[in-house]
């Protein structure tokens, strides 16, 4: 059947991700294809509407990057009281607003990007690409809407203790749902468990930005180690594993670690607040900018790759293109001591870089396309 | 030459919790074996008006009442009616009561001020010590447990480290005899006065007791199948995340069947909190990790006379009491290698790196893939680990600080 548009369904992918990076220059790819794809959210009362690009992906200033853990701590610190007040006043906002519009509004659909939603409703042909859970999708396969999964981070799959009890719930509602639908899935991480339907398998290509001329980390000799901060980013066993290598190697450099705050982080983001980095041996840089990260890698010794099992290995791509070494942290995660003993292999005789695998996006988006057309 | 044991903090504790940690045990049952040892022995805290002696029945009753078995709340026990009314006492200002205002110390030039307790929690403390010093002329004896807060400040909070820092760097200039209960702690020790620019002086370590045995009737453990235990406060530096990593990987390559529960025996503490999100997200990995908090001294008899085998994967430890109950228990340990845990049980201990839970998992493997092996260890600790009595760590206390 001749797809007549693809609807790239990034509902719940948070800005900033490895997900919102992947499908920022996918849908780049599939535009520069003239293939007819929108990137959209969904909302249960307004249905898909078109999400800006900019909005998924583009990040603020690193000294202006927004905390989770720092509202949270803001959040926590209120009186009971003055929480109840917010709350209930939320509650209220949100009432006023859904009697306005005459429907159900979420907190997406009450920002400017919302106001600009296209609510136009997949039709027959369509192809709805999701690409995470999203809610349930299988009332568009009444309307021969085709449904399919473009899976960039397997992690949810494999460790659900990482998820909050909310997004538990929702994954496994929208799994139980969207399941029996979909009729491929596309995985850039290896097959998710659960799913009886047949994976077709695609690589992603590098997302290396230009990096900024100015030295990043001026005076200093860095490793880089980039990915997700908290338990996907296994921040924790890096911290042990670098303390180790203070004690044992000389000359050590210092470590900068680069990367977006996800689950379980705010533990081992106080220990690193509390040693002031380990005394200055770990520089802390939250959401970098792609041209920021580009200049690390261009600028570090070699790089680490912080991700467990699950996501889409854009640092290693990033960091062929760069020239550098890359250590992945997958084979043994969780595994401090391994990780260390790795490292210091690393700093002892640094390996040659790999060659980087020079696709471009228009090649991944034409994978998409012969994926969803098989 | 009196002995004084600076209690301070050990009382103010006990206006505060629930529970004695280990610092307020060890200055407990190294107060009564002094006591009981009819030395010459006096005890003090710091009032409005510098030291004043504290009567040793005084001492006693709180810790009875810190350590006892929690009653019904309707059925106040007598020990915390008593410790209800020292409380009532302690807050109030000493100014207020001349008439009944405590006697002050007795200290004489030639006698010793042991300082063993938790003073860094008084930002004054170090300061008192050297007045008193200046004032009496006795010889100030410092017992350190640890410099963690030094060495390792990620795992506290900041104004947490900058106290005990400046305690330490007070105490340490104020001090004229240094004792610290462990070799790694004496090694710790002299290189931070090295890299001070300190003068070297001698480090006298003394051997704690082995407490909670004597003190402790075990009830049931009520867990109901066969389980591994840890006790520690749950913090990350007592690293209950690798045993959380290690039961993931032997609940996958054994089945749940073959895993016992683990149970850790302890109250949250700091930086705990992503830990404890991830149990519970875990749903406790399905029942296999069970939380004790608040346990009495009878509760931890009991768990630990009920358990398999306990596991200490502490990160850093200044010695490693749990290591030490354990083996007085007659139970086996698997502990990690880490700065002083391995003074404390010798060759009668496995150890395993406490960054590799591998490494941890296989070694809990092998004790469950040989019960009869689990058995004979057992044995051979029961028949081999001489308990220290605190008998022992009172005389050596004393011959560090003449």
């Amino acid at each position: 059947m001749a797809t007549r548009r693809i609807w790239l369904d990034a509902t719940g992918v948070r800005p900033g991700s490895e997900a919102a990076i992947f499908a920022e220059h996918l849908i780049a790819g599939f535009g520069r294809l003239s293939v007819d794809a929108v990137l959209c959210r969904r909302d249960p009362g307004l249905g898909l509407y078109r999400w800006p690009a900019l909005v998924l992906c583009d990040r603020l200033p690193e000294a202006s990057a927004p905390s989770a853990s720092r509202l949270r701590r803001v959040w926590d610190a209120l009186p009971e009281r003055t929480r109840a007040a917010i709350r209930q006043f939320v509650r209220l906002q949100r009432a006023a607003l859904a009697g306005r519009e005459g429907g159900r509004v979420t907190r997406d659909a009450v920002t400017p990007a919302a106001v600009m939603a296209d609510t136009a409703r997949p039709g027959s042909g369509d192809v709805v690409l999701m690409m995470g859970a999203s809610g349930d999708a299988s009332r568009f396969a009444a309307d021969g809407v085709r449904l399919a999964l473009l899976l960039v981070d397997a992690t949810p799959f494999l460790r659900r203790d990482w998820l909050t009890p909310r997004e538990r719930i929702e994954a496994d509602l929208w799994f139980r749902a969207t399941q029996p639908h979909v009729g491929v899935v596309i995985s850039a991480t290896g097959a998710p468990a659960g799913w009886d339907t047949e994976v077709t398998g695609i690589a992603g290509a590098s997302v290396a930005g230009s990096p900024s001329p100015a030295a990043p980390m001026p005076h200093r000799r860095f490793v880089l180690a980039a990915g997700p901060i908290g338990a996907a980013g296994q921040t924790r066993h890096l911290l042990l594993a670098w303390r180790r290598l203070m004690e044992t190697v000389s000359g050590l450099p210092d470590l900068v670690i680069a990367g977006a705050a996800g689950a379980l982080a705010d533990d081992v983001l106080a220990q690193i607040r509390n040693s002031d980095g380990l005394g200055g041996k770990i520089v802390l840089v939250q959401s970098p900018s792609p041209a920021f990260e580009a200049a690390l890698l261009r600028d570090c010794v070699f790089c680490i790759a912080m991700a467990a099992p699950g996501g889409w290995g854009r640092i290693a791509l990033n960091a062929a293109v760069a020239g550098k070494a890359c250590l992945s942290a997958t084979p043994h995660p969780e595994n401090a001591a391994r990780l260390a003993a790795d490292i210091a292999a690393y700093l002892a005789s640094p390996p040659p870089p790999a060659v980087p695998v020079m696709r471009d996006w228009d090649d991944v988006a034409r994978d998409v396309l012969r994926a969803i057309s098989a | 030459m009196t002995l004084w044991v600076d209690v301070g903090d050990l009382v103010g504790y006990a206006s505060v919790f629930r529970r004695p940690s280990g610092v307020q045990r060890v200055v407990f049952e190294l107060s009564r074996a002094l006591v009981q040892d009819d030395a010459d022995v006096g005890f003090v805290r710091h009032g409005d008006h510098g030291f004043e002696a504290v009567a040793w029945a005084e001492i006693a009753a709180l810790f009875d009442a810190l350590a006892e078995d929690a009653p019904p709340p309707d059925q106040p026990s007598g020990a915390s009616l008593q410790l209800q009314a020292w409380r009532a006492l302690w807050a109030v200002p000493a100014s207020l009561l001349p008439r009944f205002s405590r006697p002050k110390s007795a200290m004489r030039p030639g006698d010793v001020l042991l300082v063993a307790g938790a003073g860094w929690s008084d930002p004054d403390h170090a300061a008192q010590v050297a007045r008193a010093r200046a004032r009496h002329g006795v010889t100030v004896a410092l017992l350190v447990y640890d410099i963690i807060p030094v060495l390792r400040p990620e795992w506290f909070d900041p104004l947490q480290a900058t106290r005990f820092r400046r305690w330490l760097d007070g105490m340490l200039a104020v001090s004229d005899r240094l004792l610290a209960i462990s070799h790694a702690t004496a090694r710790d020790l002299a290189a931070y006065r090295a890299a001070a620019g300190m003068a070297e002086r001698g480090v006298h370590v003394v051997r704690l007791g082995d407490g909670l045995p004597a003190a402790a009737q075990a009830e049931k453990a009520g867990i109901g199948r066969p389980y591994a235990l840890f006790v520690s406060t749950i913090e990350v530096r007592k690293n209950h995340a690798l045993l959380v990593d290690v039961w993931r990987i032997l609940l996958a390559e054994l089945g749940p069947g073959a895993v016992p529960a683990l149970v850790f025996a302890g109250r949250p503490g700091g930086l705990s909190g992503d830990l404890v999100r991830l149990l519970e997200a875990s749903d406790y990995l399905d029942g296999h990790v069970i939380l004790r908090h608040g346990a009495s001294d009878g509760d931890m008899a009991a768990l630990y006379r009920g358990c398999d085998f306990t596991l200490f994967p502490s990160l850093y430890e200044g010695w490693g009491l749990p290591v030490a109950e354990s083996l007085a228990f007659g139970r086996p340990c698997l502990a990690s290698c880490a700065s002083s845990v391995p003074e404390v049980g010798g060759d009668l201990v496995r150890y395993f790196d406490p960054l590799d839970p591998e490494d941890c998992a296989r070694a809990v493997a092998d004790v469950l893939a040989d019960p009869a092996g689990l058995q004979a260890w057992a044995a051979r600790v029961a028949a081999d680990y001489r308990p220290v009595p605190w008998a022992q760590t009172a005389a050596m206390v004393r011959r560090g600080v003449a």
